[in-house]
């Protein structure tokens, strides 16, 4: 572990919690646990127990077993939720930086539009549009969500492009997309790798969100947003079926953002390696 | 013919930007040519265009007028892409050699960037070596091939950014202030490597510069702005030895002694007065100890002979 962590003592915290987390969902189907789609009325809404840690839901389904399944897909939607919008901003937000004139423009408005929507509106106006289900919502988040990366890349890119080095490389002859690829595109990502790694976090919020008001994931698909709607009329009396699904998505996301927090300083380049 | 062909060419180069407070001429009408293997120093005070000349020259800025010859061929005039291999036959060294370079590429693979572009078909493994054997011939050791510029010091930079200037073997170097963010015992080691450079392989430097010192150690010829209009220009000794121009005079004067005695002091203008009185007659005349009621009315000549002076009363 490098130095940070020893000097933060949230960061390590957060590293740890992150860490069982993704430990615990990509070791789920070797856990021996009970299969969290397996419906049992007579275990229905028993409380957590020895048997049982976090209860049972109202159809008799083991929470711990879902909490933990639930885990790989939150992951692995919030994971292709920021690769894909980044994949997509990034070539548009250099495109759009380097080049500049109406290219800029054209891209510039483009991205504007999808700007002016209220954050979670438009993931649900595109959900509806391309019906439930996870990986709709994904797409859904994804390209709500990609014109922020072009933003950030395209603003990174108009200032690299005036640094010495890449008149430099103007003044040996490489070309341009050769510029943009090799000199300015390596040197604009820093900021981009922090805004994917704290997106993580709310790409988890978000879909979960939108599996919760149906939007997302359908059954049997086992995901937290979804777990937590399915308890909605007995949370009040049972409360562990809102209570242990909740709390995954609440320390996910509040490790994922703490921990980006403390990366945050030591991915600029400029501070890691000077002597 | 183009054995007999200048290294450059520069002729009546004219160049205006639209500034803040109106048009700034940047360049009127500079002409120079250096000869092979000559060298040749632009001089002159901050914002009197010699920057802008540099990037003119080598086509980084796009010119009003006139024209850039590079051995005989015509580099302004060439397209974008003919520009583009042009771009080999001269390197460039930049005025700060830590931000000239990538900073997430190593030494080798920026030194070797000219290879990549121009000789596409070279393997990596010859590039690297290539790359290699410009860097020992500036002077620097295996351990720092694999570097990031942010591991090296200033000197160091400098020579890499000059490896990376020389591995095409070009015959022109043009250094835009090349020691001006070095301190004073590294600027004597890069000025070392510079003469030992030009004396093995024949290279011919254009500098950009204000560090006189230098011009007087390194070049054949000097050219001096002012105002963006050459107003003096000829053999560097000779120059040196006599300035015909008032501000050359001026110039030579700030020169740092051991034993300063009447070290001159500028009088303080801005450039915008400059600028406006460039418009007519001549510009230099209202800091010019010299100047006299016709210095106001005709823009001086520059005289067609090897120390050639634009000036109605030149020194004698």
């Amino acid at each position: 572990m490098s130095s940070w962590v020893r000097g933060n003592i949230f960061a390590a915290i957060s590293a740890f919690g992150l860490g069982s987390i993704v430990v615990l969902a990509l070791l789920a189907p070797y856990l021996g646990l009970a299969d969290p789609t397996q419906i049992d009325f007579a275990l229905k809404l028993l409380p957590p127990s020895a048997e049982h840690w976090f209860g049972t839901d109202g159809l008799g389904r083991d929470i711990f077993s879902g909490v933990v399944h639930g885990a790989r897909v939150s992951l692995l939607v919030a994971l292709g939720v920021v690769v894909i919008a980044a994949g997509i901003g990034i070539p548009i937000g250099l495109v759009a930086g380097y080049a500049g004139g109406w290219l800029d423009t054209i891209f510039m408005r483009i991205s504007d539009v999808f700007l002016a929507f209220p954050p979670l509106l438009l993931p649900i106006t595109l959900s509806a549009l391309l019906g439930p289900g996870l990986f709709n919502a994904l797409i859904a988040v994804a390209i709500s969500w990609f014109p922020w990366y072009a933003r950030i890349v395209r603003s990174t890119v108009l200032s690299v492009k005036s640094e010495l080095y890449v008149q430099a490389a103007r003044a040996i002859g490489t070309p341009p997309l050769s510029i943009a690829v090799r000199h300015v595109l390596p040197n604009s990502l820093s900021p981009v790798i922090v805004q994917a790694s704290m997106d993580f976090g709310f790409a988890i919020l978000t879909t979960a969100s939108l599996s919760f008001i149906g939007m997302g994931a359908v059954p049997p698909t086992v995901e937290w947003g979804l777990m937590v709607a399915s308890s909605r009329s007995v949370f009040l009396e049972y409360w562990w079926t809102a209570m242990f699904p909740g709390m995954a998505i609440f320390l996910t996301v509040f490790f994922a953002n703490v921990l980006v927090d403390s990366v945050r300083d030591s991915l600029d380049p400029k501070l890691e390696r000077k002597p | 013919m183009i054995d007999t062909a200048a290294t450059l060419s520069v002729k009546n180069l004219t160049k205006s930007f639209v500034g803040q407070h109106g048009i700034v001429h940047a360049l009127r009408d500079v002409s120079f040519e250096i000869e092979r293997g000559q060298s040749l120093s632009i001089v002159g005070e901050s914002g009197c265009g010699k920057t802008t000349a540099a990037l003119c020259i080598a086509g980084l800025q796009s010119l009003d007028a006139g024209s850039v010859t590079l051995s005989g061929k015509n580099f302004s005039a060439a397209s974008r892409a003919e520009q583009n291999q042009l771009r080999s036959d001269f390197g460039m060294v930049f005025q700060n050699p830590l931000s000239a370079l990538n900073p997430r590429m190593r030494i080798w693979q920026s030194v070797a960037e000219p290879l990549r572009v121009h000789q596409p078909t070279l393997s990596g493994e010859m590039q690297h070596q290539r790359a290699q054997a410009a860097l020992e011939q500036v002077g620097l050791g295996a351990q720092h091939f694999r570097a990031f510029p942010g591991e090296l010091s200033g000197g160091q930079l400098q020579r890499v950014v000059l490896a990376r200037a020389l591995i095409l073997n070009p015959k022109l170097v043009i250094l835009d202030e090349p020691t001006s963010a070095l301190d004073v015992s590294i600027q004597a080691q890069v000025l070392n490597l510079l003469q030992e450079l030009r004396d093995t392989r024949g290279l011919s430097y254009l500098f950009i510069t204000h560090n006189l010192a230098l011009v007087e150690v390194l070049t054949d010829q000097v050219v001096v702005m002012y105002a963006g209009r050459v107003v003096e220009s000829g053999p560097a000794a000779l120059v040196f030895a006599k300035p015909r121009h008032p501000y050359t005079q001026e110039l030579i004067r700030t020169i740092p002694e051991a034993t300063p005695k009447n070290r001159a002091a500028f009088r303080a203008i801005n450039v915008g007065q400059i600028q406006a009185a460039a418009e007519v007659g001549c510009a230099y005349r209202l800091r010019c100890a010299h100047a006299k009621i016709e210095c106001a009315n005709v823009v001086p000549p520059l005289a067609t002979q090897t120390h050639a002076v634009a000036c109605l009363f030149p020194l004698s």
